[in-house]
């Protein structure tokens, strides 16, 4: 099935970039199969670049002393944050992509709550690197490609 | 066209084997000249004297017709002057049967006397010289008939280039026998350079057989085109056999390696630098395939995902617009800059205000200090210079 994403990259793109009336504009233009599929594979997609660039340095990830407490102090971020970021599905989201688990331990989590979860994280990541307009740029670049192998 | 094209094609087999100890210089051949019948003329006469023969008498000169015929187109040129016709006839009849046997190309001449395939069981001397008989009496009727005004004697019209084919192979200038004249002669020497293959059902055998036998020729000529692209060709094969040695040429010249070539090929004289630094390590090509394995399987697929989108996406704008924590590490980047940054610069500048404020306070309440210390001294020293 050829999903398109590219609304789903310009609605994430305006969001990331402070152009909030543009991303729920974008977003209200989505079906409920480009909203579950194509950017539910955005989302997914950023958030595997995002949480690798913070939590891998020198080729090596985090431990787990680190995103316990990333994931703690960003429930904290909003009002909301707490009953959306689900602690256990959010740690095992960050250990999966970075390696830290096999490959099926991410099969236990819920779609539901994983795409939500990530949502938040995402925007909190995106938040703390404070992209510049050309880093963003790149960033999302880097998403594109990134969803396009993910839908493969 | 055809003796043009090959100048020396069929006469290097016959020359080796009929050259003649007598040399001859043919006679100017003018046909259709004033005083000289056409040759079309003479063809026909003569064609009609042959046909009046038997049947087998012209299968016995057909052979000899055919097989000389191609040299004489090469040669053209040589044509035998009615002197030596005159010669020719005055021979004797043993002179003349054996002068065409002894012409004969080597492909001929190896063969056996019979091996006519026209003719079964007759000799092909006894064919040649029935065919000169018969000649003679063509020529004998001619010559009252091709003598002009002036009473010169015309030569026969067997006489043409293509007669002489026997003669020009072999390098001999005595004109041909008659049977070559019967069938060949007429129309190939020159015609069939201009208007291609005769009508004449007898006449395109000899033209036909020529290249033929040119290319069957036993290749002694060294100056056969043809044959010396083959020899060429063969000795490039052998060639091959051996390595090919090159000898390296620089651009100013210099020349590299064994002398005993000539073959060479340029080299620029410089070779590129090798990068000793560069990383010959490869990407391990299971982590790439590991990465993305984990991209495909940590990827959701929600059914509800508009279901709580607006809150989702609200809560996203909040954490978008709340500023970074200040001093938390973010990535990899240093960020020791982030945050702080512009918080430090300021309340430092209002430090420093404050402790300037500060002390010009304290400066101005010592001032005020002073002086009201010093007017109390002063009060007092009053009081006492008033009770004294």
């Amino acid at each position: 099935m050829m999903v398109t994403i590219d609304k789903q990259l310009s609605a994430l793109h305006a969001l990331f970039s402070g152009r909030f009336e543009e991303n729920r504009r974008l977003l209200s233009q989505l079906s409920s199969e480009e909203l579950n599929v194509g950017y539910a594979a955005v989302i997914s997609a950023a958030f595997f670049e995002i949480t690798r660039r913070r939590f891998i340095r020198d080729g090596k990830p985090a431990g787990d002393d680190e995103i316990i407490e990333f994931v703690a102090e960003a429930r904290g971020r909003t009002a909301d944050a707490v009953d959306i970021i689900d602690p256990e599905v959010a740690e095992i989201a960050i250990n999966f992509v970075l390696g830290k688990l096999p490959l099926d331990a991410y099969k236990a989590v819920d779609d539901n709550v994983g795409f939500r979860t990530k949502s938040l994280l995402v925007a909190i990541m995106v938040a703390d690197e404070d992209f510049s307009e050309s880093e963003l740029d790149a960033f999302m670049a880097k998403v594109r490609g990134l969803t396009v192998e993910s839908l493969q | 066209m055809v003796g043009a094209d090959h100048p020396s094609g069929t006469d290097t087999k016959v020359e080796t084997a009929d050259k003649p100890d007598k040399p001859y210089t043919p006679p100017p051949d003018n046909p259709g000249s004033p005083g000289q019948p056409s040759r079309r003329e003479s063809y026909a006469a003569a064609r009609a004297a042959a046909e009046s023969g038997s049947g087998g008498e012209q299968r016995d000169v057909k052979p000899s017709a055919e097989k000389t015929e191609p040299a004489g187109e090469s040669q053209g040129e040589e044509r035998p002057a009615p002197e030596a016709k005159d010669r020719d006839r005055s021979r004797p009849a043993e002179e003349q049967t054996d002068a065409p046997e002894a012409e004969k190309p080597r492909s001929e001449v190896g063969r056996e006397p019979n091996d006519d395939p026209n003719t079964v069981g007759r000799p092909r001397a006894e064919s040649i010289a029935r065919a000169i008989e018969l000649q003679k009496e063509y020529a004998a009727g001619l010559e009252a008939s091709d003598r002009t005004d002036d009473g010169a004697a015309q030569p026969p019209q067997w006489d043409t280039p293509a007669q002489e084919g026997p003669a020009d192979e072999t390098g001999d200038s005595e004109p041909d026998p008659p049977e070559a004249a019967d069938e060949a002669a007429p129309d190939i020497g020159r015609e069939t350079d201009d208007t291609g293959p005769p009508t004449d059902q007898d006449a395109p055998e000899p033209a036909e057989e020529g290249p033929e036998e040119f290319q069957d020729g036993p290749g002694d000529d060294t100056g056969d085109p043809g044959r010396n692209i083959e020899d060429q060709a063969e000795s490039q094969g052998t060639d091959e056999d051996d390595p090919v040695i090159y000898r390296i040429r620089l651009p100013d010249g210099e020349e590299l390696g064994p002398s005993g070539t000539d073959r060479w090929v340029y080299h620029s004289g410089r070779l590129d630098p090798v990068n000793e630094n560069q990383d010959l390590s490869e990407p391990d090509p299971e982590d790439g395939d590991r990465m993305n394995r984990i991209l495909r399987a940590a990827r959701d697929n929600p059914d509800d995902a508009e279901k709580h989108l607006d809150n989702v996406v609200s809560n996203m704008i909040k954490a978008l617009e709340k500023p970074p924590p200040a001093g938390r590490p973010i990535s990899g980047q240093d960020v020791s800059n982030r945050g702080d940054r512009f918080h430090d610069g300021p309340q430092s500048d209002v430090k420093g205000a404050s402790a300037l404020v500060g002390a010009a306070v304290v400066a101005m309440m010592a001032l005020k200090a002073k002086d009201v210390i010093g007017e109390k001294i002063k009060e007092h020293r009053r009081g006492d210079d008033g009770d004294h």
